[in-house]
């Protein structure tokens, strides 16, 4: 990994952390805003845009009115740059799916609204090693947190841009049975993306203004990721018997890059 | 709208969150029989044309790569004690309408990583390959094997290729490697020896000798330009010898006025030995291309179904002792004069280990040639020693009869050391091994308990033998007394995998640490090999390197 690629990874990270961190005062002032201000549309609203027509007043209750948290489920798919991550995924792309949480932290009426996300990414891929013909299983893992801006075109569409950073770890085995041979190593890793928010009009699950609502949401998210590189040793430890197994020295089979140009796609509730 | 939404969402949440790929056709990992060189053992894969060399002084045990040639299908060491290197011999590839074809080389590898390898390129993919005993020159050559090849392209059975490792003298322009095609009698080579130095024309020379049915063909290696010489061993043809065993010999020139050198050949399905005497022409040959030496054969009769022979004495005194197994005799041939001694034996003699005693007498000490008689193919239960310097004139009582317990099934040298080690089949009693006293003439039989396993016995002293315990269990053997150490103490240790061969490195003597490679159980062909030291095994110095054949796999090109 070059310097500027690391600088440029953990400024990411740093940036996230510092948002995040900064965050909380903010917040307040959103939800005051959020729970004194009139629903949907906000006063920066074109005035053209007119409101939806008002729900009558029997269950159910629709509303355009924005929900500020999101829980969604995603897949994910990435282009490896490295060489030796595309040996291990088998492929030119690789596929991954997720969790992750969304909270819309600030809200700037008139420009643009403030989310952050929590989330979690897991990937498995099976192939045959190239020179030993044994089974690899490479299952990747990564936490990230993400801090996105998106600006509403439509109540229901809203592009935005986001930047990510978090920790991952690679799981390796090679070859089956006692005799099999592992590592685990941890790496660092950063993203840079835009997409588009979509969001359906949210339903309110009662008749009190105070009843829980909600509704669904999707992105559709291209970036790149860069990462540090996961340095493979892979160590095994034979089945014996022996209460000092004679040492068994690691093998180092060489390094797997995490740049790569990435594709997720995400469906969740917002309430 | 919302139901396009909702469609959308639920189509997405089946996607599998792995990529599971279908397996490749990659192949298993293909090694070569190991090499242990002096200091480092290696390992040639066949499918990704790499050596791994291994060091056990290298605590973390990373292999040094080396890519060798393409089809690799011989590793050896170069011999010669000077020599640490590994020889690797490949093939290359023909090629296609698509490919380029690779060519054949032979690669000298350095077991130091900052002397870089040195290729050979072979304008024919040999697979047969002998080096004489001082490393100093290997000939390939296409072995018989290779006429049952599927291989359909045209090729010379009888093309050689000579690699000269010697520095080249001034003013020489011939190739190296140099490519020779040698007539031949409807034959094939079979195998080369090589001679030791002789001198013609004042200079030193090295002969190979090319085996192949009913002749053989003589090559001077110092100048593969000159012709080559063809000796029928069968003229009329009408008979199948196979050469079998070939010996060296050469007057003393301080004692012989006009010296010779001599050529002795055995061969299988002959009751005759032939004497090829080589003499020198004294100075420089009439054409470039003709020898400075000519080549002469006398047939020497040797009983019926000579199994092996032996020189021994110097000057007049020279002979040659022929075991002439099928009639139980020992033949003492003269070679100047062709006069045989027959000396029955009890027992069909198929091995002789020679060697020689001395004795302190006054005023000079005298050596006496002795050897071991033993038979390793008929089930023979004794072995024999036999006083060479007498049997002449005292026939069959020179001949002391040894009982061994069981038969041999085979003789292991270690004359520079005084013993011979026999290794005996186990049918019904619990010897395993008899360790000879070969000047004492004592015999200390080895017992186990059952069959011995997969054995490896030192060559350089002190030896000690190694056996395999199956399947952990390794056990040792002093076959002489080194240091503190007893001879023939034995003592074990265990491993934590099934061992499954037992590799001695190839060191010369020296104070440097021993070591000793053992193979273990290795069913995914990953590479599998504990380094023991070898003059005080241990468990807690012991040192496994498992799967070094995946070192550097994801950063390395496809195989």
């Amino acid at each position: 990994m070059t310097t500027a690629k690391m600088l440029t990874m953990r400024a990411t990270c740093s940036g996230v952390l510092i948002l995040a961190a900064a965050l909380p005062s903010a917040r307040a002032v959103a939800q005051t805003e959020s729970d004194s201000a009139p629903a949907w549309p906000y006063v920066y609203q074109p005035a053209p845009l007119p409101l939806p027509a008002p729900a009558p007043p029997a269950t159910p209750v629709w509303s355009w009115a924005p929900s500020r948290f999101g829980a969604s489920i995603e897949i994910g798919t990435t282009w490896p740059r490295d060489a030796a991550d595309r040996r291990l995924v088998g492929k030119n792309a690789s596929a991954s799916g997720g969790l992750s949480l969304q909270w819309d932290a600030l809200r700037f009426e008139r420009i643009a609204t403030v989310s952050l996300d929590l989330g979690w990414l897991t990937s498995k891929s099976t192939t045959s090693q190239d020179f030993s013909g044994l089974p690899e299983d490479l299952k990747s893992n990564s936490v990230f947190l993400g801090v996105s801006v998106r600006h509403y075109l439509r109540y229901w569409l809203a592009p935005y841009g986001r930047v990510a950073g978090g920790l991952g770890w690679d799981s390796l085995t090679v070859g089956t049975g006692s005799g099999d041979f592992h590592d685990r190593r941890a790496f660092e890793q950063g993203s840079v993306g835009g997409g588009l928010f979509f969001r359906s009009p949210r339903l309110r699950l009662g008749a009190s203004a105070s009843a829980p609502h909600v509704g669904l949401m999707a992105h559709v998210e291209g970036g790149y990721m860069i990462g540090t590189s996961s340095d493979f040793a892979l160590a095994s430890a034979p089945a014996n018997a022996a209460a000092t197994p004679i040492p068994t020295s690691p093998v180092a089979i060489g390094k797997v890059g995490h740049d790569a140009p990435y594709l997720r796609v995400s469906v969740g509730l917002a309430f | 709208m919302r139901r396009r939404f909702l469609a959308l969402s639920l189509l997405l949440l089946p996607f599998p969150a792995c990529n599971d790929a279908i397996p490749n056709d990659a192949t298993p990992n293909d090694l070569l029989p190991t090499v242990a060189l002096q200091d480092r053992v290696a390992f040639v894969e066949k499918n990704s044309h790499t050596a791994f060399l291994l060091d056990p002084t290298d605590k973390a045990l990373v292999p040094r790569m080396v890519s060798v040639g393409k089809a690799p299908i011989a590793a050896v060491k170069r011999n010669g004690d000077a020599n640490n290197q590994l020889l690797v011999l490949s093939s290359g590839d023909r090629g296609s309408a698509k490919d380029a074809p690779v060519a054949a080389q032979l690669q000298a590898i350095d077991a130091v990583a900052s002397v870089a390898p040195v290729t050979y390129t072979l304008a024919s993919p040999f697979d047969g390959l002998a080096q004489s005993s001082d490393g100093g020159f290997v000939v390939l050559f296409h072995a018989s094997s290779a006429q049952s090849s599927a291989n359909s392209a045209l090729f010379n059975p009888n093309e050689l290729a000579i690699v000269n490792f010697n520095p080249q003298p001034a003013g020489s322009s011939l190739p190296n490697p140099y490519a020779k095609s040698i007539r031949s009698f409807g034959g094939v080579p079979n195998d080369v020896v090589f001679s030791p130095l002789f001198t013609f024309a004042g200079k030193s020379r090295t002969l190979a000798v090319v085996l192949a049915e009913n002749y053989v063909t003589i090559v001077d290696l110092n100048n593969p330009d000159h012709s080559e010489i063809t000796v029928p061993l069968s003229p009329d043809g009408t008979s199948s010898f196979m050469p079998a065993q070939v010996l060296f010999d050469s007057d003393d020139p301080s004692t012989t006025a006009n010296p010779k050198s001599y050529i002795y050949i055995r061969a299988d399905g002959s009751n005759d030995i032939f004497q090829i005497a080589l003499a020198d022409l004294g100075s420089a040959p009439p054409t470039s291309s003709s020898n400075d030496f000519r080549v002469s054969l006398s047939i020497l009769a040797a009983g019926t179904g000579p199994a092996d022979m032996a020189l021994y004495g110097t000057g007049t005194a020279k002979r040659l002792a022929v075991a002439a197994s099928a009639s139980r005799t020992l033949v003492i041939i003269d070679p100047s004069t062709s006069s045989t001694t027959s000396v029955p034996t009890s027992i069909p003699v198929n091995r002789i280990v020679r060697f020689d005693t001395t004795k302190p007498t006054v005023p000079t000490a005298t050596t006496d040639e002795q050897a071991l008689l033993v038979d390793v193919s008929n089930g023979s239960s004794n072995a024999l020693f036999a006083d060479l310097h007498t049997i002449e004139t005292s026939g069959g009582i020179a001949l002391t009869s040894y009982p061994l317990g069981s038969s041999a099934a085979s003789v292991v040298p270690l004359v520079d050391q005084g013993i011979a080690v026999l290794m005996l089949n186990q049918y019904g009693g619990s010897t395993a091994l008899t360790v000879v006293d070969l000047a004492n003439r004592t015999f200390s039989p080895i017992g186990a308990g059952g069959q011995v396993g997969a054995t490896a016995i030192e060559t350089r002293a002190p030896s000690r033998l190694w056996s395999i315990d199956a399947p952990y269990g390794l056990n040792y053997l002093n076959l002489v007394a080194r240091g503190s150490q007893a001879r023939l103490a034995t003592s074990e240790i265990w491993l934590d995998q099934v061992i499954t061969s037992v590799i001695p490195f190839g060191w010369p003597s020296s104070d440097k640490p021993h070591y000793l490679a053992v193979g273990q159980a290795d069913p995914n062909n990953v590479g599998n090999v504990t380094f023991l030291d070898a003059d005080n095994p241990d468990r807690t110095t012991a040192r496994t390197a498992y799967g070094f054949l995946l070192t550097n796999t994801l950063e390395r090109g496809q195989p």
